[in-house]
């Protein structure tokens, strides 16, 4: 239950926000209330279920969404290997893990690193699901809502809320990356993908990745002597 | 059928199909191999550092769309103040100490007022 109480606060409420603007996207791109509810429900990670989004309006093959958003999501896994130490004991199953490791994103791993302590460590993992049930059931809630008002919405305010996707991204990715080589990727990205984007809508994303490789290389190799 | 589109195949389960494999799976993976080989792996390893490189320079391609070629009624807003109104929320971000709240306030403000003044 202090787990419910912990996610309740000014991140959820921006996530709410943020996940309303998903959902207009979503909506936008002709995707239906179940289809929308399932990305939420089984992706949940807000940058995959853009980039999966942009790829269906982009017409993209089943292939090249797959490549681009298998690349978006990279970042779970180190995310996940940093926080389960916090979270798990010796005694902890294998299962469980992989059960609060599929709700681990940006607002839960935040939660996660900064209030693990807080907890008695045998009922963390009880603590951290919790955390997640409520995101998620919180989000589930802003999806079906939205998705069934948003014609309802004043222009301004879907507009509005779709332009808190790039500002929650921008400044949640600067504070998860640790090293220069990903705050290059950083600046590399946010301009190559657009720039590729004029000529094709289907491998902008994946350009932009590259190019953040790219750039993490040159990084690393400037490092080191 | 890995080279069809999310409309092209007219059945029931395509779409659940494509967003089961290009999505869920897709994106769960990472969060499975994570679980897998958990403290196994040196996070500062310099392979570990170029694949968050790609990851981020993806989402951040993500983020440049979402401000260049946004839909609905930010596409009648000139791209210079959606641009501007995201790098002031960024900077108010890092000068408020990483305070999202500080981020929005100011992107969100600045996009209004110039979305009003353009209308008056």
């Amino acid at each position: 239950m202090r787990g419910v109480r912990d996610a309740l606060g000014v991140p959820l409420l921006v996530l709410m926000a943020t996940f309303a603007g998903f959902v207009g996207l979503a909506r936008d791109a002709g995707i239906g209330l179940g289809h929308t509810l399932y990305m939420v429900a089984f992706i949940w990670a807000l940058p995959a279920q853009v980039v999966l989004v942009a790829q269906i309006s982009a017409g993209a093959s089943l292939l090249a969404a797959t490549v681009a958003v298998t690349l978006s999501s990279v970042r779970l896994m180190p995310m996940v290997v940093a926080l389960l130490p916090e979270l798990r004991t010796p005694q902890t199953r294998r299962r469980s893990l992989y059960l609060v490791a599929g709700y681990i994103a940006v607002t839960s791993w935040v939660i996660g690193m900064t209030r693990a302590r807080e907890i008695p460590r045998r009922s963390r993992i009880a603590w951290f699901a919790g955390v997640e049930t409520t995101l998620v059931a919180a989000n589930l809630g802003v999806a079906t809502a939205v998705h069934l008002l948003a014609a309802g919405l004043p222009p301004l305010v879907s507009g509005l809320l779709a332009f808190l996707m790039p500002t929650y991204f921008l400044a949640s990715l600067w504070t998860t990356a640790r090293e220069n080589a990903s705050r290059l990727a950083l600046a590399a990205g946010l301009t190559v993908g657009p720039a590729v984007h004029w000529w094709s809508a289907e491998f902008d994303l994946i350009a932009a990745g590259l190019a953040g490789g790219v750039a993490g290389f040159l990084s690393l190799r400037a490092a080191r002597p | 059928m890995i080279s069809a589109g999310f409309a092209d195949i007219d059945a029931a389960w395509w779409p659940w199909f494509y967003i089961t494999v290009a999505g869920v799976l897709a994106n769960g993976v990472w969060r499975a191999a994570g679980v897998a080989i958990g403290g196994q792996l040196d996070e500062s390893s310099p392979s570990l550092v170029l694949v968050r490189a790609v990851a981020t320079g993806l989402v951040a391609g993500v983020i440049g769309n979402l401000v260049l070629f946004p839909a609905g009624v930010l596409a009648a807003t000139p791209a210079w103040l959606r641009a501007g109104a995201l790098a002031a929320g960024f900077g108010a971000y890092l000068a408020s100490g990483n305070r999202m709240l500080m981020a929005i306030a100011v992107t969100e403000g600045i996009l209004i007022a110039g979305i009003l003044l353009a209308q008056s």
